[in-house]
């Protein structure tokens, strides 16, 4: 891989030329061209941040946040060489079989199933050096020796998380040596998209139009194209290039920018106390957990952590979304929400508990799609003279209130063991704090035909033959997972995919 | 902590309906004594010896001034809540568990009893929340129980 520095190494008006141009060095970006490269495909990799951060490209990135909830626009976002992955926290989880299925009448779900998406999955492990695609908390549990809470499984089960090794979250500095070996990736930072254009067939994408931020014009051209600009930037450039199509880009059905998700995340929010002799290891810190990958039988030291959550049986029946709940320690400044009673009341409760131990709980959650939660335009633009994007993240309340009743089947459940007792804020839920999971999903859907979304289950753009999305704005639902893995794994299959394309056009 | 039993138990047996509170005239007692809501053709008994065995068995010496809390703060709740029918409700529910317990039964046999039941209460959702805390029904009444009793016969090994 060769580095240009745009401001640099581009003339005014020049055409840069490649199999393939993908937009955005981020974590489905940088996946995508490893990939293709790999497979001796050439490819113009445009970042339009530097190789660090610098507030001038950050601006660009600036936006309205003008939902009931605030998303944190630029500062979940960065915009330089390695995007998101520069602030990833190394959070992976790939999505339940259920996540697949529609979440919201109206909305079908996933036009590919948990099936379909197991080898990527299993690659995209690989990528995040992560162990083997488990996530079933109880043979974790098994694996580390480390025991699960005593719960009913068929009331209340236990999720894991894995996590990528910090090293490996920052994708630059992991995979920088076997970039810079990969000859047929020629990489340009400060290398701004300012709108897709269509060819005169109006079928195909024609050429890229780009400049840098110090006003170098320049084309990109090539046969197939990919967006990967994270989940708000995908749905706002496709809006934006509307020269020749005046809805945008694959906007024909209206769908671009609908529907837009985050993981609603409640932080601290209620607490449960335990026994004191209750083991919760595996729950409250992260632990190594030798795993074999069913793929290649190789044994990897995972870090792990595990959470609560409902079974699919009890959330089918009670009609909720899905979601987990962590534990992490009680903080004492915290004690006055706790009201008129505390951990020493729930251990004289407990009979025979000499004392008990409080944890706060994290509660993170899908957020169904629904209409009301989108990106938009704004008349005003950003010094490209791109039109900047307003974010309206929205969560109907009765997600909420699902997530309430989840909370309640757990605390009864733990009661029921006799390990606790539990806490849920008596907040009305339009009063809650809810939090962004920096995890911008659903703006341009996946779907199996046009008028449910905006790309097709290829992640191709419906009506633009050469045009494709990476990243997590093409979720059609988004489950509770951290979307990293799996936008991972749909990059490695749109690699496929388009190595395939190329194949066959050779 | 040091609890005093007197002006609460007042309250408490006024809620229970069980002692004429003759002459009473403290706001919260007026309150409770006044008969609103309340239904004095029930009469409750008085706790006996037994209830008095297995609250001092369950809750032990450490654990029963907390439990006192939670009965305390519990019948603050009723008091404040609407409709007054959970009044009645509760003073028989105190009821039943007092009737329920096995006069033949060990205080250890309590203990464990006690526990089943409040397993099958969280089962059952027969759930007490109390100011966000998810309690056993069950184990609220113990507690209320503990809050309205005097010291002196609770100490596990009395009796």
């Amino acid at each position: 891989m060769t580095i240009f520095d745009a401001n640099l190494a581009v003339s005014p008006n020049a055409t840069l030329r490649a199999d393939v141009c993908i937009v955005g060095a981020g974590a489905a970006g940088i996946t995508l061209a490893r990939g293709l490269a790999q497979a001796g495909v050439s490819v113009l990799l445009l970042e339009g941040g530097g190789v660090l951060s610098s507030a001038d490209s950050q601006e660009l990135y600036e936006a309205e946040d003008a939902g009931r909830y605030r998303v944190s626009v630029a500062s979940c976002r960065q915009r330089y060489l390695g995007g998101s992955t520069n602030c990833w926290q190394g959070w992976c989880r790939p999505l339940d079989p259920e996540d697949f299925e529609s979440r919201s009448a109206g909305l079908p779900g996933w036009p590919i199933g948990p099936a379909e998406l197991r080898p990527f999955y299993a690659r995209a492990q690989r990528t995040l050096a992560v162990g083997a695609l488990q996530y079933d908390g109880a043979s974790l549990s098994a694996a580390s020796g480390l025991p699960l809470l005593p719960l009913d499984p068929a009331r209340v089960g236990h999720v894991a998380y894995q996590f990528s090794p910090y090293l490996v979250q920052r994708f630059v500095p992991a995979y920088r040596t076997e970039l810079e070996e990969l000859e047929r990736i020629a990489l340009y930072t400060n290398a701004n998209l300012l709108s897709v254009r269509l060819a005169e067939s109006a079928e195909r994408v024609g050429h890229l139009s780009c400049s840098t931020l110090t006003g170098i014009p320049f084309r990109a051209e090539a046969s197939d194209y990919v967006l990967a600009l994270g989940g708000i930037e995908n749905p706002r450039m496709l809006l934006a290039s509307r020269q020749d199509v005046t809805v945008g880009l694959g906007n024909q059905s209206g769908l671009v920018g609908e529907h837009f998700m985050e993981h609603p995340h409640l932080y601290r929010f209620g607490a449960i106390a335990l026994r004191r002799q209750v083991d919760t290891r595996a729950y409250t810190g992260a632990f190594r957990a030798a795993t074999a990958d069913e793929y290649s039988t190789e044994r990897v030291d995972t870090s792990t952590r595990l959470a609560l959550a409902l079974p699919r049986t009890v959330r089918e029946s009670e009609g909720l979304v899905n979601a987990s709940v962590s534990m992490v320690s009680y903080r004492e400044e915290d004690r006055g929400e706790l009201g008129s009673l505390g951990p020493e009341h729930v251990s004289a409760l407990l009979s025979g508990s000499p004392a008990v131990t409080l944890y706060h709980l994290n509660v993170r959650t899908e957020q169904r799609p629904a209409s009301g939660s989108r990106v938009r335009l704004r008349d005003d633009s950003d010094a490209l003279g791109v039109p900047r994007a307003r974010v309206e993240w929205n969560v109907p309340e009765s997600d909420l209130l699902e997530i309430h009743r989840t909370l309640e089947l757990i605390a009864r459940e733990v009661g029921r063991a006799g390990i606790g007792r539990m806490f849920i804020p008596e907040i009305p839920v339009e009063q809650w704090l809810v939090s962004p999971g920096c995890h911008h999903m659903g703006a341009t859907r996946m779907a199996s035909s046009p008028e449910h979304g905006v790309v097709d289950a290829d992640c191709r753009v419906f009506g633009v033959e050469n045009l494709f999305l990476g990243g997590c704005s093409v979720f059609p639902t988004g489950g509770f997972a951290n979307p990293t893995l799996t936008l991972v794994a749909l990059a490695h299959r749109l690699g496929d995919h388009l190595r395939g394309r190329w194949e066959g056009d050779r | 902590m040091k609890h005093s039993r007197r002006g609460f138990l007042r309250r408490a047996t006024g809620l229970l309906g069980t002692v004429a509170l003759p002459g009473c005239s403290g706001s919260d007692e007026t309150r409770l004594s006044s008969g609103q809501g309340l239904e004095p053709e029930e009469p409750q008994p008085p706790p006996t010896q037994t209830l008095r065995q297995a609250v001092a068995a369950y809750f032990g010496t450490a654990g029963l001034a907390a439990a006192r809390q939670v009965g305390d703060r519990y019948l603050q709740l009723v008091e404040g809540s609407e409709p007054p029918e959970s009044r009645s409700s509760l003073r028989r529910a105190l009821s039943d568990l007092q009737l329920a317990l096995d006069p033949t039964m060990a205080p250890e046999g309590h203990v464990i009893w006690l526990r089943q039941r409040m397993d099958r209460d969280f089962e059952a959702e027969r759930i007490v929340r109390i100011d966000g805390w998810r309690l056993a029904r069950s184990e609220v009444l113990l507690a209320t129980w503990a809050s309205q009793l005097d010291d002196a016969p609770l100490q596990p090994d009395a009796g």
